[in-house]
């Protein structure tokens, strides 16, 4: 595979004077930034040439396309061209940086050096390992992947295109220079060694720019006055006579071709100079009729894989030489400009051009077409006929045209034929031509037209079908005064039908007998023995036969506007989009010697196997594969074809489109494109950009993320198209179509693997699917950690839950002992200062008593009395005592009784005084309190009423309970003395009454409010909330600590 | 019965008036005796006491306000000589040492002295001392126990009270922490097994008593 090519540079300084500089042009920067990716392993180059550029083809004929630097479609500047072996395209600008092309965006692209920008690269090559290398100006760098493995400085000069490929892979550079000794390098990745006089390099110290290896391990080199091949140490020296005293460029490029002749390419032009060849040791410009090698600036040369060599030249274009056949095509022909900086024949086979304004492909199509440019007269080509010959007879508007070995010529008038317009055409089994033109019939005999008379002189008119049938009969559709039909037989008209008895349409003949008639009027019509059979083809519409074919076995295919229609035993079916054809309107067919079927349809020529059509046969439903050349492939379809489609023996396939004849050769449409490699180029997440790394890390949770995705493929990048999914996403493939990004939203955390194949334009999809795996990363709460943290702190919660709820038992444990001590301590202070002070006394005076017995009985009796009433008052104290230690009676019933019934017996026991009347108010509906809550509420009540009975010296005593939803009120009121801020506050000594109600508030929770003033009465509330004083108030747990906090936080 | 001339001039101290009631209808049917004051509280008594100059003080040890052995020390640090008889509900050793160390002559039960009282009276009128024997065995079996120091007795005296710890340590303005150490402290002085049974100790020895502090 040491596919040798030559690359040309030239002097600078001399350029700029010659050329004007190029319009500055600034590439939109939106496109994505480059990058090799995971460099794969390119299979690719063991592929065989795909679709070279056929040489038999005109210049003109291929397609090409031209991306200008006015239109923006190009970046400005671009110099040289090469391909790494990925499928990339790099081309190199000295002013605008590197750009990678996909054959749809150029990508700018930065040599990663340490941060500097390398700007001045004036060539790139690719390697065979899949390597880069970038030469700059006085540099040299060896890319692989993206990474910088190798950085040389030179001492001399590289022009674009200096450097050969070694077959281990390193590069071989001339350099140019001052006293430049060493001029010819050897770079490999670990060195750089050059080499000069001391190696038997007889060059001049002012270097070369053309370097070219003979393939046997020796060198051409250009250089500013002679061509020296340099081989073994030895060098042979030729001098070019007309460079003898040249101070500036020299020889800019070398070529030799497969006979082994040495093209050297001159950049200066005169007598002896431009582009020549290397006869018997002496330069000889290469001269043909109307060529002249001698006056072209040449600046790049190379030679394609079929072996034409194509020529740069600053000025001139393009030029193409085969042979003696020299074509050139150049700004007038479409080229981008005339002056050209570098050749390049890709790998696919296609030429590329770069020119001060712009980029230039040329590939070959599938369909090749005749055209004006070609010869073709004018563009009106109505018929075509391929004779035994091989010459391919075009029907053209204004005359025949006759093609023959691809090359174009018109006939007009002579040979007995009428100049006028030609419009059928039809060659007899016995080898005669038939020339329907505009005024009659002709037939050619011994080269000689001869036209056929009208008996009736009446002139034939435009002959619109033709065909013979399998007696011999020539018949012919003419459009005369009267529309006919006419027989000929032995050059003479025979029959005559006019349109009244026969319905005018296409003509094809019966392999049995007669002929088939295809008429607008929804019908096929078998003419046999003078007798029409009519056989309805099932359309709605009349619409006019396109093109009607019988084949031996009797079917008949019919093309219309609305598909292709066929006749077998007497039944009709129809092939439409719905079977697959990729459109309806069918305008012509033909059957190529492979046996499928091509059809010239309104959105391109389609090809249909045979396979497929005997499928359809069988079953007018069935979907048919079929592959279809468009636009793209360089088909122009059109629909005014008369006679509009043939075979040449050789096989190829002609069709006249109605303007221009088209033609391809099925033998090479088997030649398939190269697989297309599918790349990933970047993943843009929440417009951040990453390149495509292995185990690419996205941030958590990214909204939008998009993939970009590529295939570099050249011969038709339109029609490549995609497919990708996404492991650990996608469920299936995407048909992504032409588009090249994937898009994805909010992607959960997790890996993935992403997966894109791309199918080329044939069709033919790639099993090697590039690859990108990366993964989302958690976010904080995703994280495992974070869990574990949450279940910690759940744990945590539960057991400070626990802990409160344990203190929370340990308190009311501890509230119910101390309720317990103090009830205790108040039973005993009940006691002792009701009952034991009571009865100590009445100790003193029933001893008294008995001391005063001695001294006179009046006296102890009234003791006694004393003590008796005493006796009363303390039993009455004690009945008091009692009822407050009873909770007998405190838990058999509800909160409002137990104050009525306190407020009655309060009242009952003041009967020596002013007795209050007592009032009770119950308001809301009434709660079931809770036993605690009942019980001390009840007490509290009870001590504040016992106070107000007995200090407050009122008249009315009133008692509100209030069961509100969110607390339980009770209020006391009396319209008594009232209190001082003393008792007030609670600190005063001796009324503990008012303390110890305070204490039993807050130990339950509750809240007691006082006012009062001295004089105006006293008003107590107590609120209790609630979660503490009703039963099943909430009784789900949270609703229950709710309560308490509430209670909590309504205590403090 | 009596033989001296004097009068004994007495001060009623007692915050019950049923009793205080019932000790003037005991001392009416003295001849030798004369109730001159009474008083319901400890600064009372003192007021009573510097006012009258009585011969014996009948002093009662639970009152609201200065408890009867501070009005007996107050009395005491003024008048050296002054004779005091403590006669209280309960027995216990902590409040008969504590009465006995301010200054009384005599710690008298009042369920048991009904009979005795007038002649006790004048034992103590005479110079006499008069400890009832039960009363000085108890002060004997506890006089080598640790004893509750005053924070502890605060403490216990607000457990009595019904206060729980936190309330406790508010009050004492101390943390809630070194009421539990009290706490713990005076349950392990006492053998009491909880709060409860150390207040009933308490009470029952006389370290604390009923009166509403």
């Amino acid at each position: 595979m040491n596919r040798c090519r030559t690359r040309f540079g030239y002097n600078m300084g001399n350029l700029a004077s010659r050329r004007p500089l190029p319009l500055r042009f600034n590439w939109p920067s939106a496109a994505i930034a480059a990058t090799l990716g995971s460099c794969l392993v390119c299979v690719l180059l063991l592929a065989g040439p795909a679709y070279a550029l056929d040489p038999n083809k005109r210049l003109t004929q291929y397609m090409h396309t031209s991306w200008r630097i006015q239109d923006g479609s190009a970046p400005a500047g671009m110099f040289s061209v090469a391909q790494t072996s990925d499928g990339f395209l790099w081309f190199t600008s000295v002013s605008q940086g590197m750009y990678r092309f996909d054959g749809i965006r150029f990508v700018p692209w930065t040599l990663p050096v340490d941060g500097r920008t390398i700007d001045h690269i004036v060539s790139v090559h690719g390697d065979h390992a899949g390597g880069l290398w970038a030469v700059a100006e006085h540099e040299v760098f060896h890319l692989k992947g993206g990474v910088i493995t190798s950085h040389f400085a030179l001492e001399g000069q590289n022009r674009t295109g200096n450097i050969s490929e070694g077959p281990d892979g390193s590069l071989w550079m001339l350099q140019a220079g001052f006293n430049l000794h060493a001029p010819l390098c050897h770079i490999t990745d670990r060195e750089v060694k050059c080499f000069g006089e001391s190696d038997g390099i007889r060059l001049p110290p002012t270097g070369g720019e053309a370097l070219l290896a003979d393939g046997k391990g020796g060198f051409w080199l250009g250089g500013q006055k002679a061509v020296v091949h340099w081989h073994a140490g030895v060098s042979e020296v030729y001098p070019i006579e007309a460079l003898k005293i040249n101070s500036g460029d020299g020889v800019s490029a070398l070529t030799l071709d497969s006979n082994g002749s040495l093209w050297i390419g001159l950049l200066p032009q005169g007598a002896g100079e431009g582009l020549g060849r290397l006869e018997n040791g002496l330069f000889k410009s290469f001269v043909t009729p109307g060529f002249d090698g001698s006056k072209l600036n040449v600046i790049a040369q190379t030679l394609d894989r079929n072996g034409s060599l194509w020529v740069g030249t600053l000025g001139n274009g393009l030029y193409r030489i085969r042979g003696d056949v020299v074509e050139h095509y150049g700004r007038a022909e479409g080229l981008s400009g005339d002056y050209v900086n570098d050749l390049f024949e890709d790998r696919e086979g296609i030429l590329w051009v770069t020119t001060t304004n712009g980029i230039d492909s040329f590939r070959d199509p599938r369909v090749a077409t005749f055209s004006t440019s070609e010869g073709l007269g004018s563009e009106s080509a109505v018929g075509v006929l391929a004779s035994r010959d091989g010459t391919v007879w075009v029907a053209n508007g204004d005359s025949l045209v006759k093609i023959k070995n691809g090359t174009v010529t018109p006939i007009r008038g002579g040979h007995g034929l009428p100049k006028d317009q030609v419009s059928y055409m039809l060659e007899d089994r016995a080898g005669n031509t038939w020339i329907g033109v505009y005024d009659g019939l002709y037939v050619s005999k011994n080269g000689r037209f001869r036209r056929i008379s009208e008996p009736d002189h009446q002139p034939l008119g435009l002959v619109l079908a033709m065909t013979e049938d399998s007696d011999g009969n020539i018949w012919a559709e003419c459009s005369g005064k009267s529309r006919r039909l006419i027989r000929i037989r032995d050059f003479q008209i025979r029959e005559q039908f006019p349109a009244s008895q026969i319905p005018p349409g296409q003509l094809a003949r019966d392999p049995s007998a007669g002929i088939w008639i295809g008429p607008a009027n929804g019908t096929l019509v078998l003419f046999r023995d003078g007798v029409q059979k009519e056989f309805p083809i099932g359309s709605t519409t009349n619409l006019f036969t396109n093109h009607l074919d019988v084949q031996a076995d009797g079917s008949v295919l019919a093309s219309y506007d609305d598909g292709l229609v066929g006749l077998r035993q007497g039944k009709a079916q129809r092939m439409t989009t719905k079977n697959g054809l990729p459109c309806n309107a069918v305008y012509s067919f033909i059957e190529d010697k492979q046996k499928n079927w091509w059809l010239l349809t309104e959105c391109g020529i389609v090809e249909l196997p045979d396979s497929e059509l005997q499928r359809w046969w069988a079953n007018p439903e069935a979907a048919v594969q079929t592959r279809l050349y468009d636009a793209l492939d360089g088909a122009r379809p059109g629909r005014f074809g008369i006679r509009s489609a043939d075979v040449s023996p050789d096989g190829r396939v002609w069709f006249a489109t109605g303007f221009v004849v088209q033609m391809l050769d099925p033998s090479k449409l088997s030649q398939k494109a190269l697989p297309a490699e599918a790349y990933i180029g970047s993943l843009v997440a929440d417009r951040k950009e990453f390149k495509a790394t292995s185990n690419l890390k996205l941030p958590p949770n990214p909204r939008d993320l998009q993939i970009d995705y590529t295939s570099p493929t050249f011969s038709i990048s339109q029609k490549v198209n995609f497919r990708y999914r996404l492991d650990g996403y996608d469920r299936d493939w995407h048909e992504a179509g032409t588009r090249r990004q994937a898009f994805y939203t909010d992607l959960p955390r997790g890996k993935y693997s992403f997966r894109v194949i791309a199918c080329n334009s044939d069709g033919i999809w790639n099993d090697h699917a590039a690859k990108l795996d990366f993964y989302v990363a958690s976010a904080y709460y995703q994280t495992n950690w974070f869990r574990a943290v949450c279940a910690c702190i759940f744990l945590a919660l539960l057991w400070a839950a626990y802990q409160l709820r344990v203190r929370q038992l340990r308190r009311e444990f501890n509230a119910a002992i101390e309720a317990r001590v103090s009830e205790r301590t108040r039973i005993a202070r009940e006691l002792h200062d009701t009952l034991l002070q009571s009865l100590q006394a009445l100790l003193f005076q029933y001893q008294a008593a008995r001391n005063l017995f001695a001294a006179g009985s009046e006296r102890a009796m009234q003791v006694l009395d004393t003590s008796l009433d005493r006796t009363e008052q303390a039993i009455a104290e004690s009945r008091d005592a009692i009822r407050d230690i009873r909770s007998d009676i405190i838990a058999q019933n509800a909160l409002p009784e137990l104050l009525a019934r306190a407020g009655s017996e309060l009242a009952k026991s003041q009967a020596d005084q002013d007795v209050p009347t007592f009032g009770l108010t119950v308001e809301g509906e009434r709660r079931t309190l809770t036993p605690i809550i009942r019980e001390e509420t009840y007490r509290i009540a009870l001590e504040l009423l016992r106070n107000a009975f007995r200090h407050a010296k009122a008249h009315r005593i009133e008692t509100e309970i209030r069961y509100d939803d969110d607390m339980l009120r009770l209020r006391i009121r009396d319209d008594g003395k009232g209190m001082d801020l003393k008792v007030l506050q609670g600190d005063g000594s001796g009324h503990w009454g008012l303390r110890g109600v305070r204490e039993r508030a807050q130990r339950i929770g509750a809240k007691l409010d006082v006012w009062s003033e001295a004089g105006a009465g006293a008003e107590f509330q107590l609120t209790v909330p609630a979660g503490i004083a009703y039963v099943g108030s909430g009784d789900s747990l949270p609703f229950r600590l709710l309560r308490k906090v509430k209670a909590y936080a309504y205590r403090n | 019965m009596p033989t001296g001339t004097k009068t004994i001039r007495i001060l009623m101290c007692d915050d019950h008036a049923l009793l205080r009631g019932g000790v003037a209808t005991l001392l009416s049917a003295e001849p030798d005796m004369k109730l001159i004051a009474e008083a319901s509280n400890g600064e009372e008594a003192v007021e009573k006491f510097r006012m009258h100059h009585p011969d014996v003080t009948l002093m009662d040890l639970q009152m609201p306000g200065l408890s009867g052995i501070d009005a007996i020390a107050r009395i005491r640090s003024e008048f050296p000589d002054a004779r005091i008889i403590v006669l209280t509900t309960y027995s216990g050793d902590s409040q008969a040492i504590g009465a006995l160390r301010a200054g009384a002559r005599a710690y008298l039960l009042k369920a048991h002295v009904h009979r005795d009282l007038p002649e006790i009276i004048r034992a103590v009128y005479a110079g006499q001392k008069r400890i009832p024997p039960d009363i000085a065995a108890e002060v004997a079996e506890h006089l080598a126990d640790e004893s509750l120091t005053s924070r502890e007795v605060d403490v216990l005296r607000l457990i009595a009270a019904g206060n729980a710890n936190k309330q406790i340590a508010d009050q004492l303005s101390i943390g809630e922490s070194s009421v539990k150490s009290h706490v713990a402290s005076i349950l392990s002085k006492l053998g009491a097994n909880d709060r409860a049974h150390a207040v009933t100790l308490g009470l029952k020895r006389g370290i604390i008593d009923l009166q509403i502090p």
